[in-house]
């Protein structure tokens, strides 16, 4: 009888372990495409003494349409589109930005690694999008406040505060 | 003086020979900007039983802002945005094509001629006759082109694409 207890015991001490560990590994899967609608509004990041950069973000399905601007004294310099969308083959969200000033189009891949922050990278070659040399990060502060970082080989180049203007 | 004829002869073929081989193979490269601007303006094409699909191309900057809707009876089936740019790299235009309510999807455009281009997926641009996906265009005037959408080896529908403005 006990011999029995002790092996029930241990059983049941194993059972509760195991599920314990099952719990704290089979975490929720990110929805992706809901966490990046945290873009949608208008955001404006000063980068320099008079010179801002402006994003409008729309919803277009479950896509997301940018304009961005840079704007100096109220003059545009200049302007980019962007369309994003979710890749569900890979669970991510791919993007193309294109510049009135410059020839050439780029290619973006996102995903969010948490609630609020989002890694990326710039794709140079998208049948092998792991070779990339250029990786950014944003992470939303707050719902009115986000941080964008750009690193080159693992160096941070770039990093603008973004503040929210209109929902 | 006849082993120099000969031997001056065999020269001048040659040289010939090798000029002729040389214009076949260095065509010039086609300049695939100049080439994507025939786009710009908007098309309609009749799909058959009441369907039209509208096809408007901006341009921005050396791209494409595009929307296209399909209508039938006055309703809006389904829309679409694409933004198509260059890449220098493969010398190829890239687009993303994006219908409301999908997934993204991205495209490489590229002209093989003046008036014949070919659409596929950019993950697919090494070896387009093998993607699932593929569509062979051309330009039939600065008025009309077709396209013809190709699946797993097989053309299945071709579109006649005919400018309104």
């Amino acid at each position: 009888m006990k011999t029995f207890c002790l092996t029930t015991m241990i059983a049941v001490f194993l059972l509760i372990c195991s599920n314990g560990i099952q719990a704290q590994t089979t975490q929720t899967k990110l929805d992706q495409v809901e966490l990046f609608k945290q873009l949608l509004g208008t955001w404006k990041a000063e980068v320099a003494k008079d010179t801002s950069y402006v994003h409008e973000y729309t919803s277009f399905g479950n896509a997301i349409e940018g304009n961005i601007k840079i704007v100096t004294k109220g003059k545009v310099l200049y302007s980019v589109k962007q369309l994003w969308g979710y890749d569900k083959k890979n669970d991510k969200i791919l993007g193309v930005e294109l510049s009135n000033s410059s020839p050439e189009i780029s290619l973006y891949s996102l995903w969010f690694t948490s609630k609020n922050i989002c890694e990326g990278v710039v794709i140079q070659d998208i049948t092998h999008p792991e070779n990339t040399t250029t990786k950014m990060k944003m992470e939303f502060k707050s719902p009115d406040l986000a941080i964008l970082t750009f690193m080159e080989n693992d160096k941070v180049v770039v990093t603008r505060t973004y503040t929210r203007v209109k929902k | 003086m006849k082993t120099f004829c000969l031997t001056t002869m065999i020269v001048v073929f040659l040289l010939i020979s090798s000029n002729t081989t040389q214009s076949q193979t260095m065509q010039p490269k086609l300049n695939q900007a100049e080439l994507m601007k025939q786009f710009i303006g908007s098309w309609k094409v009749d799909m058959g039983k009441d369907t039209v699909l509208f096809w408007d191309a901006k341009s921005f900057g050396t791209g494409l802002e595009c929307y296209y809707k399909t209508v039938s009876k006055g309703k809006t089936l389904m829309e679409a945005k694409q933004l198509f740019g260059y890449e220098k790299k493969a010398d190829k235009y890239v687009a993303a094509n994006l219908v409301k309510g999908m997934d993204i999807e991205i495209w490489a455009l590229w002209f093989t001629s003046n008036s014949k281009y070919v659409i596929t997926f950019y993950s697919d641009i090494s070896n387009p006759d093998k993607s699932s996906f593929k569509m062979d265009g051309e330009f039939k005037s600065s008025n009309v082109y077709t396209e013809t959408y190709i699946m797993n080896g097989k053309p299945v529908m071709t579109y006649t694409y005919t400018r309104v403005k």
